[in-house]
């Protein structure tokens, strides 16, 4: 049985604790994914303290039929679509960098190299503005599947879409962000940095 | 023969792990002789290997946030219970009672409803008190009127907080003063947080922000760091939490 398992079982008994360690081993995914949903660090952050409340609430009820990780990160989806129909937002989903920076500034530390954190800020905003220019529908289903990791079955259970919908779909949501990145001229300054960072992290 | 579009498809399910070996196969033969789907593929691999740097930490504090809020509702869940056991005792009492003496049918209706007001006014009791603590001491906490000054000197008597409806200003004896405000003017719960350190920080919380804290004193007893704007109150910080309770209208 999987260290998660058994701390799901705890958890499922009223472990606190054991809660805990679900939550940490599962905030930065879940915050990401709420932030990138909404584009908004403060409606992030709510979701995603509802997200985990939430699931504190339907324990009982889960039956361990996939990992924990999979059911919160569908269960945080459901919540940030609700949202946004509810909200009907369509603000710039782009996070700003001042957010951004003021965040790393707190976590400095854990940056040893300035050029190679700058050079990763970089990218992410590159690839931000990129996320930012798809339509909302393609943003959803590439988040849901990159930032979350859900799949397939999944998703097109949370959007209501046929599996070979889900599909077509991310193919096209792909291939349009790879178009938006290229017309920018950002696409291979993206790639470039990326595979310079992993052979400076080598 | 299948065309590109198909492939396009196939390279990003490709990358999602969801082809079939027959459909991989397929596909790496077409890739090895179509330039621009294999240029494709090489893209959204590429692509699908940046996207881990979006990545961005959670805000300072969220963990013990969401496990405050986990304390409130295990502990609401344990009152709950209690209330309900407690409630149940009564109406078994009440309701063996009469079995042993007549039915419920014959008792005087003052009875009934004094056997009933018992059973409701368990269920609604809820305490009104004044809780302050700093991490080096143990909680305490007392009751309150509203309006009146609500000393915690229990302690080592450095905390006072002054609660009063709608609005209370505490002080420490080193001089440091704050203030803060209610912000549910009507009924249910009249709350404010009070922080107090040397630069004299103090904010009015939300209802669930207050809550928290509330339930996190009250379940654990333990001290709770609050976080505010990315800054971490020194270990100095006191907090002053006033929760008045009232009916409502």
């Amino acid at each position: 049985m999987s260290e998660e398992q058994d701390l799901v079982r705890l958890a499922k008994k009223g472990d606190v604790g054991a809660f805990g360690t679900l939550v940490r081993a599962n905030e930065a995914k879940v915050y990401n994914l709420t932030l990138r949903m909404t584009g908004n660090p403060e409606d992030a952050r709510d979701l995603a303290q509802e997200a985990f409340l939430l699931a504190y609430r339907r324990l009982p009820a889960f039956r361990m039929e996939c990992s924990f990780s999979t059911w919160l990160y569908r269960l945080t989806a459901n919540l940030c679509i609700d949202f946004l129909r509810r909200e009907r937002r369509r603000k710039s989903m782009t996070v700003s960098m001042e957010d951004q920076m003021g965040q790393q500034e707190e976590g400095a530390n854990q940056w040893q190299e300035p050029q190679a954190e700058l050079e990763r800020l970089e990218m992410r905003a590159v690839l931000e503005q990129g996320i930012s220019r798809l339509s909302e529908e393609h943003r959803q289903i590439l988040l849901l599947r990159e930032m979350s990791g859900l799949s397939y079955e999944e998703i097109g259970s949370l959007l209501k879409l046929e599996a070979g919908t889900v599909k077509s779909r991310l193919a096209r949501a792909r291939t349009q962000l790879r178009e938006i990145l290229s017309a920018d001229g950002n696409f291979s300054a993206l790639i470039s940095s990326n595979e310079a960072g992993k052979e400076g992290s080598v | 023969m299948k065309d590109c579009s198909y492939f396009e498809e196939q390279v990003s399910g490709l990358l999602d792990g969801m082809l079939s070996q027959e459909e991989a196969d397929m596909l790496f033969a077409h890739l090895a002789q179509c330039p621009e789907c294999s240029a494709l593929y090489e893209d959204l691999r590429r692509l699908s290997d940046t996207m881990p740097c979006l990545e961005v930490a959670p805000p300072a504090g969220f963990s013990d946030t969401v496990l405050c809020a986990v304390r409130v509702r295990a502990e609401k869940r344990k009152r709950m219970r209690c209330h309900m056991i407690s409630a149940a005792a009564v109406l078994l009492v009440v309701l063996l009672g009469a079995g042993a003496s007549r039915s419920l049918w014959f008792f005087p209706d003052e009875m009934q409803e004094s056997a009933a007001d018992q059973a409701t006014s368990r269920q609604t009791e809820v305490p009104m008190e004044i809780c302050t603590q700093s991490p080096e001491r143990a909680p305490l906490s007392c009751k309150s009127e509203g309006g009146e000054e609500a000393s915690v000197a229990e302690g080592d008597g450095t905390e006072r907080a002054f609660g009063i409806s709608g609005a209370f200003n505490g002080y420490t004896d080193s001089g440091n003063v704050a203030s803060g405000g209610t912000n549910a003017p009507s009924a249910g719960l009249y709350f404010a947080v009070l922080t107090i350190q040397g630069k004299g920080v103090a904010k009015t919380l939300n209802q669930e922000e207050t809550e928290l804290f509330l339930q996190e004193l009250d379940a654990n007893g333990v001290s709770y760091t609050y976080r505010t704007e990315g800054t971490e109150i020194a270990e100095t910080a006191s907090l002053c939490l006033v929760c008045y309770t009232s009916e409502s209208p």
